[in-house]
């Protein structure tokens, strides 16, 4: 019993020349939110159309539902959403009759799911207007219903939140956790905004040239980038030392503005003030911050072997 | 792919530019009727009858090839560029059962255009016109199915094209060159060529706009046309039926491993 959604084994693509993916392994798990993360031309895109169908592999083998070969991936396709790069529309037709259209393609039955969707999704307005006079964040939107259309059990969303307002980005993410939570939908999407996906994802994968750096899930990464303490003193220098001398087991470094990082610190925050003002030192800053996501990719990306 | 052919049929019906290559066809034919209607009193003028009105069709039977390709175009020249080949790609259909989803919907919706316009046209010639020359409803009506299956090969080649090029552009030269310029260079390089000509000749004279032009006389005068005897016919249906053979076995070997 294979209790994967999505199965990648070694998955190569080429395109004449250009090396997309280059043996690319991993697996996502039901019921999970999974952050596909890398640069323009990491071979996010590609890897979501070889699962949506539309490239085939040069070599390695992919399983949706557990199942592989040609005629098994087209049936497991009917069980996935899929949104990639753009919406799939016909400019001229209304947004209601796209919506029609596909729930015919898709065997959905009853009209009802149309306006179900319509709602769900703001856009019950503007049902009656020509796709091609929508704006960019509506266009996504309908893209998002036509994946909904035939409940899919997963759904694949590249850059979702793509031409999404600050608020249209808050109502994506509360939706996909609604759907992820309430309809059990596993969801794989990538994004260029990390912070975003930082908020919405449960596992994280990282695309680099094609190669997969690492999978980590949300629990481990919060874990790698534990908090680390800010502490700006009038003299860095000293403060350094006395640092060196009182713990030297800390991991500490000094930013380029001057101020001590301290990761993973072992000691209550108030320890490291009172060294400073037991020497004589005015402190200017003490924070406590984490690494965010966009840290730990940038890091990753940079061949770090750091954490954070 | 059923499921398929019924949204496609779905979007026919609420596409604009069929409708309007409808009213277009129905138009064309009515003015056209009209005008000669109007004009048939008119001393000297010899074109008010229903023979010249109906041999503008079937002296070029090439037209039923135009419109079926014209109806693909409108249909399928944008459905990569679109995204919703990709749409129905994801949603579990294959390649080759959209090549075929969308063929029979060209035809449909070719067939539909037919039963609308064929009609208007005949009706609007029997009612203004003087019912007079060679060419007849007959000649007219046995057109349709004598040139059903060579229009169908080339909708077959044009939705394939359009598929297989990214640029529609590319699409229609290729169209064209494969109906029109491969056919004539084929014919007269077996004029002029000494040895092997023959058979050249013989080849070139199965495709349609070779044995189509060369088989027919229409004018004010008399109205030969191929699809007259058993055996231009069965030219019409044999030559037809290969391009079918030919231009969806291509397709299913051009697009069945395509990326889009």
């Amino acid at each position: 019993m294979n209790d994967s959604v999505i199965e990648a084994n070694q998955v190569t693509k080429k395109y004449r020349s250009v090396l997309a993916l280059d043996g690319v392994s991993l697996r996502v798990s039901p019921g999970s939110i999974y952050g596909l993360i890398g640069d323009n031309g990491a071979g996010k895109s590609t890897f979501l159309k070889l699962l949506a169908g539309h490239v085939f592999p040069t070599a390695g083998e992919i399983r949706l539902f557990g199942q592989a070969g040609e005629r098994e991936l087209r049936r497991s396709r009917s069980r996935m959403g899929v949104m990639i790069e753009r919406p799939g529309f016909f400019p001229n037709m209304t947004v209601e009759q796209t919506l029609e259209y596909y729930r015919i393609q898709k065997g959905v039955p009853g009209k009802e799911k149309v306006a179900e969707l319509l709602e769900l999704l703001g856009i019950r307005e503007k049902r009656r207007e020509r796709c091609k006079r929508l704006s960019l964040g509506q266009k996504q939107r309908l893209g998002l219903a036509i994946a909904l259309l035939g409940e899919p059990e997963l759904l694949i969303l590249d850059e979702p939140v793509n031409g999404l307002d600050p608020s249209g980005i808050v109502e994506f993410r509360t939706l996909l956790h609604r759907l992820n939570q309430e309809k059990n939908i596993t969801i794989l999407l990538s994004s260029h905004i990390l912070p975003e996906l930082e908020q919405t994802a449960t596992v994280f994968g990282f695309l680099s040239k094609g190669k997969l750096l690492e999978e980590i899930s949300a629990g481990d990464l919060s874990e790698k980038c534990a908090d680390r303490l800010n502490i700006a003193v009038e003299d860095t220098e000293k403060y350094a030392a006395l640092l060196a001398k009182h713990f030297p087991e800390e991991n500490w470094r000094v930013l380029p503005e001057g101020t001590i990082q301290i990761r993973d610190f072992r000691q209550p925050p108030e320890v490291y003030s009172r060294l400073a003002m037991d020497n004589g030192l005015c402190i200017l800053k003490l924070e406590r911050s984490s690494a965010s996501l966009e840290d730990y990719y940038m890091n990753l990306k940079n061949g770090g072997k750091e954490t954070c | 792919m059923l499921k398929y052919i019924k949204s496609e049929l779905y979007r026919a019906l609420h596409s604009k530019e069929i409708h309007g290559t409808a009213i277009g066809l129905l138009a064309i034919v009515l003015f056209m009727n009209l005008t000669l209607g109007l004009m048939k009193n008119v001393e000297h003028f010899r074109y008010g009858t229903t023979s010249f009105s109906y041999s503008m069709l079937v002296s070029v039977p090439m037209m039923y090839c135009y419109v079926a390709a014209d109806v693909a175009a409108m249909l399928y020249e944008s459905d990569r560029r679109n995204g919703t080949m990709g749409n129905s790609i994801a949603s579990g259909f294959s390649r080759v059962q959209l090549l075929a989803g969308k063929c029979i919907v060209c035809f449909v919706v070719s067939l539909v255009l037919l039963a609308v316009t064929l009609p208007v046209y005949i009706g609007s010639a029997m009612l203004l016109l003087n019912a007079s020359g060679p060419t007849t409803v007959r000649d007219m009506l046995m057109e349709v199915p004598a040139m059903s299956l060579i229009a169908t090969g080339f909708l077959i080649l044009a939705v394939v094209l359009l598929d297989f090029f990214e640029n529609s552009f590319f699409s229609v030269v290729t169209w064209l060159a494969v109906i029109l310029i491969v056919p004539k260079l084929l014919l007269f390089a077996g004029m002029l060529l000494p040895f092997g000509g023959d058979a050249l000749m013989d080849a070139a004279m199965w495709m349609p706009v070779n044995f189509l032009t060369a088989a027919s006389r229409v004018n004010l005068s008399e109205c030969v046309t191929i699809w007259d005897t058993g055996a231009g016919m069965a030219r019409c249906l044999l030559s037809g039926a290969a391009g079918i053979l030919v231009f969806g076995g291509t397709g299913v070997l051009l697009l069945k491993k395509r990326d889009i």
